[in-house]
């Protein structure tokens, strides 16, 4: 990791990194609200603390659990889901723009749904090990393209080397859960017995003891890669953000990972989408409206929607003579799919798209340029 | 705003359906449990609902999804499994009691109790298959190795190597079954 102190043009030393970026300003990066905010909730600070206690106390963590798992899962996780569906219906240009995903998809999602109601066992337990199969790959997903966000934020401009290097690094969980989640990925996928061979199972304990030491060990090896590269360290929040999620599918239990991991997903990802929101409404505007005016409408319209799609929902399969264990997982995940899918273009940043604007800001560039005046 | 007419037409169906159904399950849950839908519906009081409304085929249907799914707290799962064997038994539906009870012996490998019934739901059938007759020597082998007084394992024992043609070995394990339930309380069930 090499870093240059160079003289500023105030006489001032400071330490620059092989970017030509103050050392200082590329790690604290650029935050969308602020410092605390953003590492606690975004980069997922909080949810270490939590993980902390979780692990030090289970028995105490267990009873926060029962009594507040409803809420946590109702104000967060739902809303988090609902909030793919606001978000694409507010984004400015959504209609044109994506003409499947605005009329096609929620139809074909709510066909999706009543069939694999009809046909539980065959479609709809199908459905459920689809959905969570893809759950890791979309929380992999999410700090992937959060880490990219937040390093573009600080000046941190990542060759396409770097980015497929990154997304690697970021997939080890979801590599670690499909390959040794029980009942998911590869355990749903392959044929019955295929796996209770001696190299499909020696390779499967194999992955199972090594990744989770890879999973945390890569994230800074990468960081002290692009360190010494001309793209420079990237803002604290970004392994953050991926030792985060790392953290969430090695040390957690899988039923604890799917408690208090899925909350703090949602968190991070309604706290992300809010802030996008709010940032396009403003742009359109007249006159300063303060972020607030903006984010809670968005964010009780989530919650709302949220309740009308999980806890409603699935009413409506037992009014059609379904049960209520199969409605509640199969509406689970039918709306889980939906999101994955969603999710997967609102947040391009294509050069003539709306989130381009906001992820943009000027580099720290007039940092450097300080820097080497 | 601008979109074709085929588009608006399909947007506005999925519009339509999805606050049909909305409407649907907002009246359901008003007339069948008087209240809106909470935020967390239990899987186990959804389940007992089913079987007061009589509907065991759908009650079992749904402790079957739970069970394979593995999708609730282990607690809750393991509740469900012995209500599942039963009411498995009593619809005559012998591949979900036979589910409930293996999952039910993955849980507790060292109860004799559940060794013996699975080894003889396995074998109560016309003609059980090779690996039907395999697993339930393996589960009466357990039993008596964890209770050598299990007459219910040796009587098992004994069926399996009646049924794989082993008469010798079928009549010892008989007689080793009849021993001990005679030396023991008189009210002890022998398999003929």
């Amino acid at each position: 990791m090499s870093t240059t102190a160079l003289t500023n043009g105030h006489g001032n030393a400071t330490s620059v990194g092989p970017s030509g970026r103050p050392l200082a300003r590329a790690l604290a990066g650029r935050p969308f609200v602020g410092a605390a905010f953003d590492h606690l909730v975004i980069g997922g600070g909080l949810s270490l603390v939590v993980l902390a206690v979780v692990v030090a106390r289970p028995e105490g963590s267990a009873a926060v659990l029962s009594v507040g798992l409803a809420w946590g899962v109702f104000l967060s996780n739902s809303a988090h889901f609902a909030s793919s569906t606001v978000r694409l219906y507010t984004k400015p240009g959504a209609f044109t723009d994506f003409p499947f995903l605005t009329a096609v998809l929620p139809i074909l999602s709510i066909g999706v749904l009543v069939a694999c109601l009809a046909f539980p066992q065959m479609l709809g337990a199908n459905l459920i090990k689809l959905y969570l199969t893809w759950s890791p790959y979309h929380y992999a997903a999410q700090a992937y393209g959060l880490a990219t966000v937040y390093s573009y934020r600080a000046g941190c401009i990542l060759v396409p080397a770097e980015k497929r290097v990154l997304w690697w690094v970021a997939m080890l969980p979801a590599l670690y859960a499909v390959l040794v989640g029980n009942g998911l990925g590869v355990q749903w996928l392959a044929p019955a017995g295929w796996l209770d061979g001696p190299v499909p199972s020696a390779l499967l304990r194999g992955a199972g003891l090594i990744l989770p030491t890879l999973g945390f060990a890569a994230p800074l090896a990468f960081v002290a890669w692009l360190w010494s590269r001309p793209s420079g360290p990237p803002p604290v929040i970004a392994p953050l953000i991926l030792l985060t999620n790392a953290a969430w599918w090695f040390v957690l239990s899988p039923l604890q990972a799917f408690a208090w991991a899925t909350i703090f997903h949602g968190l991070q990802y309604l706290a992300i989408v809010a802030i996008f929101h709010a940032k396009d409404r403003a742009a359109r505007a007249e006159g300063r409206v303060p972020a607030w005016k903006h984010v809670l409408p968005f964010y009780l319209t989530c919650v709302a929607f949220g309740w009308l799609l999980f806890n409603v929902l699935p009413h409506a399969g037992t009014a059609m003579g379904f049960g209520m264990v199969e409605s509640v997982l199969v509406v689970t995940a039918a709306i889980n799919v939906h999101h994955f899918i969603v999710d997967a273009y609102i947040w391009r940043l294509g050069r003539n798209d709306g989130n381009r604007r906001i992820v943009d800001a000027p580099p720290v560039a007039s940092a450097s340029a300080e820097a080497t005046a | 705003m601008s979109l074709s007419r085929g588009r608006r037409f399909v947007l506005l169906a999925g519009v339509v359906v999805l606050g049909a159904l909305c409407v649907a399950g907002l009246a359901h849950s008003l007339m069948a449990q008087r209240r809106l839908p909470g935020i967390w519906e239990s899987y186990s009081d959804a389940i007992n609902r089913q079987l007061q409304r009589g509907d065991g085929e759908g009650a079992l249907r749904q402790m079957r999804l739970v069970v394979d799914l593995s999708v609730d707290d282990p607690a809750k799962v393991e509740r469900v499994l012995e209500p599942m064997a039963s009411l498995a038994r009593e619809l005559g539906r012998r591949d979900d009691e036979l589910c409930a009870l293996r999952q039910m012996v993955l849980r507790r490998p060292k109860e004799v109790g559940l060794r013996e019934r699975l080894a003889e739901v396995l074998l109560d059938q016309q003609s059980p298959p090779r690996s039907d007759l395999r697993e339930a020597a393996t589960h009466a082998e357990m039993a008596v190795m964890l209770d050598p007084r299990s007459v219910r394992g040796w009587s098992s024992l004994s069926r399996v190597a009646g049924a794989m043609g082993q008469q010798a070995e079928s009549r010892e394990f008989s007689e080793r079954a009849q021993r001990i339930a005679q030396s023991a309380a008189p009210s002890a069930p022998v398999a003929p």
